[in-house]
């Protein structure tokens, strides 16, 4: 087999290069050239091509300089943050319940994971109803079941809207993170486990001392796949709050900034786009160097 | 190590995903010079391209084009979206091809910044064909589509807007022999016999209380009885609690109206200018007031709640006979008429009302009474003709639009099959042919009309920087504060003045 890869190895891997450099290479280049230009969607500002349109740094500054990228920026961080470790701490926790019931686990892991087959538009209607009708006016108002205020109207206040953006993508990432970490748990071996308890380790122990260990490589996956995805939320925030009440996160702010402002500042928002990327690759690198370190080999 | 750089291409290949997917919109253009796409023209299987805006017209769009192509002999492409879709994103796609459109829309002009700034938008004056030429200088003053300069766009049409009412309702509420009396004295009743007529609506409806309602000097008695079609009453207003647009663009705009006398008044505004509008905008906030507190809904957070007050269940509340009176526009006609088509025949417009003094009205010319009287008629939408097209296209582009605008075919279909009003109709004579249109060239026929000024606000401040700070801040909360009117008012004028840039 691997004399076959490796006679064809150029044909076999042509037609996913030519793809990826026409698809997303080319346009990602061009995306950066264009940052630096007063690109406007149709036209260059100061001349026909974007070499006469140069404007060095200006449009990086300018996105520092906008309050609307920088709340959008605090706003995305503090969305990362809760919904990362909820995502993570939920998955692990169903998944270690799902590998200790044997039987219909598989059942269990499909029901899971049903909510990630769908769109985040559609997710976003559908949670904007369960938040509006069903929680606001149905289970938690003053005439509902039990009067929680902090559960109406979540979509309605800044610091709600949070919570109810991580509920949302908590239901729809768990079922997926489950499948890894599931996998990850039935990879360590039942010896080590009953060996700790045969020392005389309570459960906490065996969890910290061996599963959490055991389950680094599982972790790396997790962690990267929440992060990114969390950093790049973008249809669900957009059908749930629409950025009202400052929930507008920084997928959406760079879309909506050719809105913001006419001429559309394409560069702006191009711009935008670069620093959301190198915010993301930064953050999602040093994770992954961090935790793949603490991987045990076995 | 191989695991680590293997990490490293996964991050790389999923983050570069994630730039282009988000932020690449621009990155489909043709940078080939426009010189040699024309040039490189020989591949276009069409004379004339049509970029229609409005989704609502497509099938007229395309009849009317194809009816105009048998007769000129020549092939005309039109190219819709389907209608509530936003269509800048593909005109610039189109714009940066080979093969862009002669005619293309422009909806006024903060918009048309863009299209003059890149050279696309032809200023008007300098058309070749005569009989073009005619009807250009013929578009009224207040109609242009300018950027200070030229006029760059022929009007598709025009809108209207304010309170609609069904007639029927008013026969169940005051006696069928009132109705034409009561529209009468409402379009001339002052703001406070406005605001006790809504009170006592409102107490009629909550509380059963059968008063008498006084609009210009007359009296009319209510109904014993809520029945027909007042039988289902929830409140006065049905307001789109959850939409920004409906306190930030029509709404406010009357205030503006009282402030600039159109919307290039408007853009040229200055602090001065605002500041002396502050009055205006009080008058905004008090009629804003009383209308959110005898909505359907009583205000808080339920009348933003984007699942029960959005548009459509607004539009459903009013059809279905549970409030009085809706903001809307005529456009909004086909939704009321799919939500209960009983009503659509008997619709009709009255004056938004708002408590302005004299002083209050900055604009050159208008009076307390005309603003009470009036309902804003205004262009939603211009045709623009395209600078970067051959002579010819621009040419047949000139014949398209005077052939649309002036002959009788083309008349017909736009008075027909787009159900537009001509922004060049004679009132006297035409019919729009459905009950919100003939209300709105009624307006017209007695010049009870006002403009469209807030077009000229600074891009993004009517609906998503206002409107959202009215919903975010006075609308979700059912008790306003002493100093309300007061702070939405400095609200409006130092947010317009901070995007426009004014010191």
């Amino acid at each position: 087999m691997d004399r076959y890869y490796k006679k064809r190895l150029v044909p076999l891997a042509l037609p996913a290069i030519i793809l990826f450099v026409l698809v997303i290479a080319i346009p990602f280049i061009m995306g950066v050239i264009y940052s630096f230009t007063g690109w406007r969607g149709t036209y260059f500002v100061g001349g026909e091509n974007f070499w006469e349109s140069f404007v060095g740094f200006d449009n990086y500054i300018k996105a520092f300089k906008t309050k609307k990228f920088i709340d959008a920026f605090i706003y995305t961080i503090k969305f990362t943050l809760v919904a990362v470790i909820v995502i993570n701490v939920v998955s692990l926790a169903v998944s270690m319940l799902v590998t200790y019931l044997h039987k219909a686990a598989s059942v269990y892991r499909t029901i899971y994971f049903l909510p990630n087959l769908l769109g985040g538009l559609a997710l976003g209607y559908i949670w904007q109803f369960i938040f509006e009708i069903v929680f606001s006016k149905i289970l938690f108002s003053e005439e509902g079941v039990v009067s929680i205020p902090a559960l109406c109207n979540m979509t309605q206040d800044n610091t709600k809207a949070l919570f109810a953006l991580v509920m949302l993508f908590t239901w729809q990432m768990v079922g997926y993170m489950i499948i890894i970490y599931t996998t990850g748990l039935n990879n360590i071996s039942s010896d080590l486990t009953e060996a700790a308890a045969i020392d005389g380790a309570n459960a906490w122990q065996r969890f910290k001392s061996i599963t959490v260990p055991m389950l680094m490589p599982s972790f790396t996956i997790v962690f990267f796949l929440t992060l990114s995805k969390c950093f790049m939320l973008l249809d669900q925030n957009v059908a749930l709050t629409d950025g009202n009440f400052g929930t507008r996160m920084l997928a959406m702010q760079i879309l909506r900034t050719t809105r913001d402002s006419s001429p559309p500042d394409y560069g702006l928002a191009q711009a935008q786009a670069v620093i959301f990327f190198v915010l993301i690759a930064v953050v999602t690198l040093i994770q992954v160097s961090v935790t793949s370190k603490k991987e045990v080999e076995v | 190590m191989k695991k680590k750089a293997l990490y490293m291409i996964l991050v790389g290949v999923l983050a570069l995903g994630m730039l282009t997917g988000c932020g690449g919109s621009g990155s489909n253009s043709d940078s080939s010079p426009d010189s040699k796409a024309e040039e490189a023209g020989s591949d276009k299987d069409y004379d004339l391209y049509i970029f229609n805006t409005k989704g609502e017209n497509a099938d007229a769009m395309e009849a009317a084009a194809n009816a105009f192509g048998a007769e000129k002999g020549v092939k005309v492409k039109v190219f819709s979206l389907g209608s509530g879709t936003n269509s800048d994103d593909t005109l610039r796609t189109e714009m940066n091809s080979n093969n862009k459109p002669a005619i293309f829309s422009c909806m006024n002009a903060q918009a048309l910044v863009e299209w003059v700034e890149g050279g696309f938008a032809m200023d008007l004056s300098t058309a070749g064909n005569e009989e073009f030429k005619e009807l250009v200088s013929e578009i009224p003053e207040s109609f242009h589509l300018t950027d200070g300069n030229a006029n760059y766009g022929v009007p598709y049409n025009v809108e209207g807007y304010g309170y609609i009412v069904d007639t029927e309702m008013i026969a169940a509420l005051f006696g069928e022999d009132n109705v034409d009396a009561f529209i009468d004295a409402f379009k001339m009743a002052t703001y406070d016999e406005f605001e006790s007529a809504v009170t006592t609506l409102q107490a009629y409806i909550k509380e059963d209380t059968a008063g008498t309602v006084t609009l210009s000097g007359q009296e009319f008695q209510l109904a014993a009885q809520k029945t027909g079609k007042a039988a289902n009453l929830e409140g006065v207003f049905s307001v789109a609690g959850s939409e920004k647009w409906t306190y930030g663009d029509h709404f406010v705009n009357i205030a503006v109206d009282a402030i600039f006398k159109d919307s290039k008044a408007a853009s040229e505004a200055t602090k001065e200018e605002l500041e002396a509008g502050k009055g205006a905008f009080m008058a905004y906030a008090k009629a804003l007031d009383l209308k959110t507190s005898n909505a359907t809904t009583a205000r808080g957070p339920e009348l933003i709640n984007a699942t029960t007050n959005g548009y459509d269940p607004a539009v459903a509340t009013f059809a279905g006979g549970k409030a009085i009176f809706m903001k809307q526009g005529n456009w909004a006609y086909e939704n009321i008429k799919k939500a209960n088509e009983d009503i659509a025949d008997t619709l009709t417009f009255l004056p938004i009302k708002m408590p302005f003094t004299q002083e209050d009205i900055q604009a050159e010319g208008l009076t307390v009474d005309h603003m009470l009287e009036s309902i804003p008629v205004f262009v939603p939408n211009y045709y623009c003709i395209n600078d970067k097209v051959s002579d010819e296209e621009k040419a047949l582009a000139q014949e398209f639009l005077v052939w649309l605008n002036t002959t009788e075919e083309g008349q017909r279909f736009v008075i027909e099959e787009m159900a537009f009003i001509p922004y060049n109709a004679d009132p006297a004579t035409t019919s729009a042919g459905y009950s919100l249109g003939d209300s709105i060239i009624s307006y017209i026929a007695e010049e009870k009309t006002l403009t469209n000024a807030y077009a000229g606000a600074p891009v993004g401040w009517a609906t998503d920087t206002f409107g959202l700070h009215m919903m975010e801040n006075f609308v979700n909360t059912a008790e306003w504060p002493d100093t309300a009117y007061e702070d939405i008012a400095d609200f409006t004028i130092s947010s317009w003045a901070e995007m426009a840039g004014l010191e």
